[in-house]
């Protein structure tokens, strides 16, 4: 096995333009110069700074990512104006879908502190008090629910959203 | 006192340790590589990642933690629970499927790959570290206070076993040993928590048990002699005459009846005083009572500022889990967005599962624990109640249960964060070979909770888990949901913001570990500064981006299909 700790791709995170790169990366991950002494490290660290050496993906089928599939000439940042459009009309249904999770999640949270105030007496199930069968009974399957939710909103939309040319 | 406990916590501990093994030794043989070490090849399936996700949550904190608090503030701070079930779904719905996208194993990753800046990728991989370095903290407390309470172990040992544990699977098997092991723990942890919790709950009503009691302030049900270990100040609720045997307010007893006056008083390390029944529980100065005198109130964190502090905490919890370095790090074991969304949405369920038994600990540990509110050692709760309900050998056979789960907690959450961590700092050496530098990182990760730790003295877990959530919340989590769902975010506006929310955040929590919780509303600002801190974050972020608008980068549309187009293999 040919020295496997020296990831033959450096830099997987930065969307490897494909065959024409017409807009790189700004922040190139692997800096031919070589270590670059003025470059001050994180606090948090010792050691110089680096291209990162992981995660090298191994298995390239894996990775489809859009950016980098030829033949998908929308993804390069200078695509035709469909494309663009395209994924921004994408974009704006997730947007929608994912702010409309958030907002059922904020109110409830909202109402959080106030429901027990709301209900002192009430049944004693077990002898417990409604203060612990409220959250864990009344409010946790309600997140359980909304993720449920959010996940096949989420997929519909993406099963609907129109492929764009020259994908299958 | 816990004699009967130590062989049972000690046959828990060896038991998880070997399970621990076992599985690290199992992913140890197909671990060869350095991304095997990482990310464990990305071919874990949801429910397998989902079970490992879950049980990272689960930390000390969650464990030990929600009981804990349940007994010192009543069943208000259930809330806190909820709102980690909560940004579960938040994370669902906003990070999950495109960040795994976007094919970046760390946050670090996807700041630099997004706004292709180093500046950024260097503030986010600070910000990450204290978050993981925060979120250790309690681990590490959790750790000492099981293996003191059940064993008298001095709490070294506890942080020792983290250590060995930690670094000892993390640098041989790796993401892959720990996926496992991850997984197999939340199902520990979940009969560990439950199955002594339904005995208790049986015993309980077989004794004729009336959780009315568990709404009024505590106090001592039967005569109560308490050893107190570690000098401590109380606050006396109610005037009380008490026998006591050591240094109390200065003065060594022995055997001698002493009014105690309303207010605060010292007992010294070692003593013992005897509370008759009825008294009103002291409580340890460390945990301030709310001003009414009750510890059941909805809204009742310390602080006086009841709705503030909930809100800000709710907040916290609900953004800060969207920006946890090792729960994000899971992701990336997912094959595609796909399946990393629906991953994401089978948390909640299980955390919902598992956060059904803690607080039921915490209302039975009104009853049968109510010392633990005056020695301030409430993360012990659960650890303690077995015994405490059930004398003998069952409750000794209960407690050995609970021991493994918190075990568990602590051995799983902590693998995870220092893994996300190494990972973090890994990725920033040079020169070196991508497994030692790895390791290297590890020790980083592990070092400086440890330097940090003898100085601060005893903490509850729970405190310590919402400023490493504050910390996240106020610096990655706006970074991602504006990175992900913004076109229009620039570099410096990136760095702004996480310099302000992120600088804020790791301010008030090191404020906090050095001065110890404040009061008044300088006090609640630095506990719960999440609902001031991250809307600025957000705010500055956003400003700062349209301010420097002409450095969008030219590849942003690039990068926002990558991050939100459907992978093609829908159907395979």
């Amino acid at each position: 096995m040919p020295d496997p700790h020296r990831a033959p791709a450096p830099a997987p995170p930065a969307d490897a333009p494909g065959p024409a790169a017409p807009a790189a990366p700004a922040g190139p991950t692997s800096d031919p110069a070589g270590r670059d002494p003025s470059d001050p490290d994180p606090p948090d660290t010792g050691p110089p700074p680096a291209r990162p050496v992981l995660p090298a993906p191994r298995d390239p089928p894996e990775a489809p990512a859009p950016a980098e599939a030829p033949g998908r000439p929308e993804a390069d940042g200078l695509g035709r104006g469909s494309g663009r459009a395209d994924v921004r009309r994408l974009v704006r249904v997730q947007l929608r879908i994912a702010l409309g999770t958030a907002a059922f999640v904020l109110a409830v949270t909202a109402a959080i502190p106030v429901l027990p105030a709301l209900a002192p007496g009430g049944p004693r199930p077990f002898g417990l008090p409604p203060a612990w069968l409220l959250p864990v009974a009344g409010v946790q399957p309600l997140w359980v629910l909304a993720a449920l939710a959010h996940l096949r909103r989420a997929e519909r939309a993406e099963r609907d959203h129109p492929r764009p040319a020259g994908r299958p | 006192m816990t004699a009967p406990a130590a062989p049972a916590a000690l046959t828990a501990l060896a038991l998880v340790l070997a399970l621990t093994a076992a599985l690290g030794a199992h992913g140890r043989r197909s671990a060869r590589t350095a991304s095997d070490f990482l990310v464990a090849s990305q071919g874990v399936s949801p429910w397998w990642n989902a079970t490992a996700i879950a049980s990272e949550y689960i930390s000390a904190a969650a464990y030990l933690g929600t009981a804990g608090l349940v007994l010192a503030y009543g069943t208000g701070t259930l809330w806190l629970p909820i709102g980690a079930t909560a940004g579960y779904v938040l994370l669902l719905a906003f990070v999950t499927a495109p960040l795994r996208r976007s094919g970046a194993y760390t946050i670090s990753d996807f700041a630099e790959w997004r706004l292709g800046s180093r500046a950024v990728r260097r503030a986010v991989t600070c910000c990450a570290c204290f978050a993981g370095w925060f979120y250790l903290l309690p681990q590490f407390q959790g750790a000492g206070v099981t293996l003191r309470v059940l064993t008298g172990a001095p709490v070294w040992t506890g942080w020792a076993v983290i250590v060995v544990v930690a670094a000892g699977l993390v640098a041989s098997g790796g993401m892959r040993g720990i996926t496992a092991v991850q997984a197999v723990q939340f199902w520990v942890k979940l009969l560990a928590v439950a199955v002594p919790a339904v005995a208790l709950l049986a015993f309980w009503h077989a004794d004729g048990g009336d959780a009315s009691a568990a709404d009024r302030p505590v106090r001592f049900e039967r005569t109560t002699r308490v050893h107190v270990e570690t000098g401590v100040a109380v606050d006396v609720p109610a005037a009380v005459t008490v026998t006591a045997t050591g240094r109390l307010d200065g003065v060594r007893r022995h055997a001698a009846a002493v009014p105690l006056a309303p207010g605060r008083h010292t007992v010294g390390g070692g003593a013992e005083i005897v509370f008759p029944a009825g008294a009103a529980v002291p409580h340890a100065a460390r945990l301030p009572a709310p001003a009414d005198g009750t510890r059941a109130t909805p809204f009742c964190r310390p602080g006086g500022h009841g709705l503030y502090t909930t809100y800000s905490t709710l907040i916290g919890v609900l953004l800060g889990t969207m920006g946890l370095p090792h729960i994000l790090m899971r992701f990336y074991t997912s094959t595609n967005g796909r399946t990393a969304r629906r991953t994401a949405a089978i948390v909640p369920g299980l955390l919902a599962l598992f956060y059904v038994f803690p607080a039921l600990y915490g209302t039975l540990g009104r009853l049968y624990t109510p010392e633990l509110l005056m020695t301030g050692d409430i993360d012990a709760t659960i650890l303690l109640l077995p015994l405490r309900a059930v004398p003998g050998a069952p409750g000794a056979v209960l407690t050995g249960i609970v021991a493994a789960g918190a075990f568990a907690a602590f051995i799983s959450t902590s693998c995870g964060i220092v893994v996300a961590i190494a990972g973090t700092v890994t990725q920033r050496m040079r020169h070196r070979d991508g497994v030692a530098a790895f390791r290297l990182g590890v020790v980083a990760a592990l070092a400086a909770p440890l330097a940090v730790l003898p100085a601060i003295g005893p903490r509850d877990s729970a405190d310590l888990v919402v400023t490493a959530l504050c910390v996240s919340a106020c610096s990655l989590c706006p970074l991602l949901v504006l990175g992900i769902w913004w076109r229009g975010l620039t570099a410096p506006g990136a760095l702004a913001g996480l310099a302000t929310g992120g600088g804020l955040a790791v301010a008030a929590g090191l404020t906090r570990l050095a001065a110890g919780p404040g009061t008044g509303w300088t006090g609640a600002l630095l506990a719960q500064p999440s609902l001031v801190v991250a809307p600025a974050a957000f705010a500055v972020m956003i400003a700062v981006s349209l301010l420097t608008r002409r450095r969008v980068p030219r590849r942003t549309d690039g990068a926002m299909a990558r991050l939100h187009l459907p992978e093609p293999a829908a159907a395979p």
